[in-house]
């Protein structure tokens, strides 16, 4: 089973994307910010995909993603966010793909697919 | 006898001294001349100021009176050669006279005496005393003497009544010169100055010219250019203007007012003809030189053809005319060149002086009134670019403020709308689906509306490619197709097929185009007509395709006009207000313009202009 580590401050936001992920049959665990992302992707078992938010309290999802492909090269990161303009900005490259967060998750779910099966 | 003489001599000085101005005395006076001297003519004729006529100032009663005895150029028969010679000269007897003598008779056949005089005093001759009769006679020094003493006592009165007549004339020039001035002082506006300046050099208690046209020099493009014509286009016209300006001898307010009240001016053939006048400043045109040279021209004679430009000859058939320079401070404004082409009567140096003092005063009416409408333009520019950069920074500061909202609301909206659509899932079969439904539906709308304010908020990029406007437009129709035929909208295209490829973001002109037509099929409601032109404009150097979309949808109410780009604003019942203010933004980005033709009761046009080429550097810079 693939594994996906979902980074959201809002405590909301992580238990939508747990819900709707694990149906669609991954093994989904969550994080509130940067550094606690850091901490589980250390600790825990390998994953196949992050999800992160941009705005967080503490390290945002720009420099979490910086950080995890310097680490870990070959995990996929997803960047879910409410701010569009950020798809211009050079930082955001290093993601695999960039999302606008959406109520409908249509998107979000046919990139991971895409990306990790 | 000596008596006689003295009597008569103090009768003459007495009428001298007791002018009527109207010229009975010097009646009187032929009368007792020829009483005095035994003859059937005694004639006065008085000499003109430019010292070249003489013209018949009096006659006895009885005598002989007919046109060709009227007026005489200086040196010219018997009265002529008096006038030159300045001395008496007698002929005693026709049967006697000379060759040289017969030669200065004109009416040798009806009389045999003649004798004339000149009415001279110290330096200046005033004109000629004639007598004649039928019967030979001969003067003794004493009747010679007499006719000089009478001929210096006719001096003094002449010198008197020109002296009157000037006097009379100067009066007349300022209050001619104080109405006009009074008259420029009542307006700032140039047309209608201009107006009172012509009029008051053609009408009847005025200058009395013909015909008058006034150009003022552009100092930019080095041209002088016509503004105004006054004057009849025909002789008839010309015989009914004077009648009627001069029997009614109106104000020259109350002329001018007239006429622009009557739309008589611009109406005028001459007005016309003399609005494309252009006059290089550099020509060799006598209106040229009078700019260059600061000073007056009176062109008289009609073979100095070569002196003035073509054109105005052609257009104006000038040929004996006057030029005259508009000074303020210091400066050539303008020129007035002023003929008598109807009446032909000769123009005089008088005329071009008191045109001159004219022009002195219009030139300085001229530059206030051009000083204010500079000062005019300036400030409606200033205020329209204020205007501007207010509406920019409204924009930036609402749009920023909506972005901040913007993402705000996005984070609790997708738990909403993402916990919905798990409900929806949840409910399948039971009755309260539709509730998650509504909930699933109303969090789309909202979301839908957040993209809207983050387009407008964001510096969007976008991928800017080669594409033909025309196709673009088109494929943005298409999906309206079933809109206009509902609402009964008929679309006609106006497409130029010479348009050039764009550098442009399709899918952001896409948007720019439906959120125009959508708008404009929704302000026709009960069907109308939705034109769409594409055209190809050049603008100082830059190439641009222009689209026009005109409704017939009654137009934009005029107090809506002003916020019809800002963010939020609609009529609509429905609406985000943010259409216009995305179309806005999009064409900005494309370094394009777009504005609003307004016709109230009829219908709008946008007009969309996007350059060709985008600058390399900004496209780079951008991306």
């Amino acid at each position: 089973m693939k594994r996906i580590l979902v980074v959201d401050d809002e405590e909301n936001i992580r238990m939508l994307y747990q819900e709707e992920l694990q149906e669609e049959g991954y093994e989904v665990t969550a994080a509130s910010n940067g550094n606690e992302a850091l901490d589980i992707l250390a600790k825990a078992e390998p994953f196949d995909l992050v999800t992160l938010d941009i705005r967080m309290p503490g390290m945002d999802g720009i420099n979490t993603v910086r950080a995890i492909k310097e680490k870990y090269q070959g995990l996929a990161v997803v960047l879910v966010t409410a701010y569009g303009e950020y798809k211009q900005d050079f930082s955001t490259w290093a993601s695999d793909a960039y999302i606008v967060k959406s109520a409908d998750l249509t998107e979000l779910k046919a990139t991971i697919k895409r990306i990790i099966g | 006898m000596i008596e006689r003489n003295l009597k008569t001599l103090l009768k003459i000085i007495h009428l001298a001294n007791s002018p009527s101005y109207s010229g009975a005395e010097f009646k009187e006076m032929a009368n007792l001349i020829s009483e005095e001297f035994g003859v059937e003519n005694c004639r006065i004729y008085a000499m003109d100021t430019n010292c070249i006529t003489l013209s018949l100032k009096a006659i006895n009663d009885g005598g002989y009176s007919g046109e060709e005895i009227s007026r005489y150029r200086i040196g010219s028969w018997l009265v002529g050669a008096t006038a030159s010679k300045k001395e008496i000269i007698e002929i005693g007897d026709i049967s006697n006279a000379t060759i040289e003598e017969l030669a200065l008779l004109d009416e040798a056949d009806r009389y045999s005496f003649f004798a004339s005089s000149p009415i001279v005093d110290d330096k200046t001759i005033y004109g000629v005393l004639y007598i004649s009769s039928e019967r030979p006679r001969s003067l003794s020094d004493k009747d010679k003497e007499l006719l000089y003493a009478i001929s210096q006592v006719i001096a003094t009165s002449l010198r008197e009544e020109r002296f009157h007549t000037e006097a009379q004339k100067v009066a007349r020039e300022f209050s001619i010169l104080y109405e006009i001035s009074t008259a420029t002082m009542t307006t700032i506006k140039l047309d209608r100055l201009l107006h009172i300046i012509l009029t008051a050099v053609t009408v009847g208690d005025g200058l009395e010219f013909n015909r008058a046209i006034l150009l003022l020099v552009n100092e930019r493009s080095n041209i002088i250019q016509g503004m105004m014509g006054v004057g009849p286009d025909s002789i008839e016209d010309a015989w009914k203007a004077w009648g009627e300006f001069s029997i009614n001898r109106r104000g020259l307010l109350e002329i001018v007012s007239a006429q622009i009240k009557e739309g008589k001016v611009p109406s005028s053939r001459l007005n016309e003809i003399a609005k494309t006048i252009r006059l290089p400043l550099d020509s060799s045109c006598i209106v040229a030189r009078t700019v260059r040279e600061q000073r007056s021209f009176n062109v008289a004679t009609e073979d100095e053809g070569q002196t003035i430009s073509r054109e105005l000859s052609e257009k104006l058939g000038l040929s004996t005319f006057a030029s005259v320079p508009l000074m303020a401070s210091g400066k050539v404004v303008g020129v007035i060149i002023v003929d008598n082409c109807f009446n032909k009567r000769p123009i005089t140096d008088e005329d071009i002086r008191f045109l001159t003092m004219f022009a002195n005063q219009a030139g300085l009416a001229i530059e206030n009134s051009l000083l204010y409408s500079d000062i005019n333009e300036a400030h409606l520019e200033l205020k329209e670019t204020h205007d501007r950069l207010l509406q920019s920074e409204k924009l930036a500061a609402l749009g920023e403020m909506a972005a901040n909202v913007a993402h705000e609301i996005r984070n609790p909206l997708t738990s909403l709308g993402g916990f919905a659509r798990r409900l929806l899932k949840k409910l399948e079969g039971h009755t309260e689906k539709r509730y998650a439904e509504i909930i699933v539906k109303e969090v789309e709308r909202l979301e839908a509306l957040l993209t809207d304010i983050l387009v407008l908020s964001r510096k969007s990029a976008g991928s800017f490619k080669s594409h033909n406007l025309n196709k673009i437009i088109d494929s943005t129709l298409h999906q309206l197709s079933g809109e206009l035929k509902t609402k009964q909208v008929e679309l006609i295209k106006d497409f130029s097929e010479s348009v050039p490829n764009i550098d442009c973001d399709s899918q952001q002109l896409k948007q720019v185009f439906m959120n125009l037509f959508t708008n404009s099929i929704q302000a026709m409601q009960d069907g109308g007509t939705l034109t769409i032109g594409t055209y190809l404009i050049t603008e100082a150097e830059t190439s641009y395709v222009g689209i026009s979309i005109t409704d017939t949808g009654g137009g934009i109410p005029e107090n809506y006009v002003s916020n019809i780009f800002n963010p939020f604003f609609t009529t609509k019942d429905t609406g985000t207000g943010l259409g216009l203010s995305i179309t806005h933004k999009l064409v900005a980005h494309h370094r394009g313009d777009i504005e609003l033709i307004n016709r109230p009761g009829e219908g709008a046009t946008f007009i969309v202009k996007l350059p060709i080429r985008h600058e390399e550097s900004e496209i780079q810079e951008e991306l």
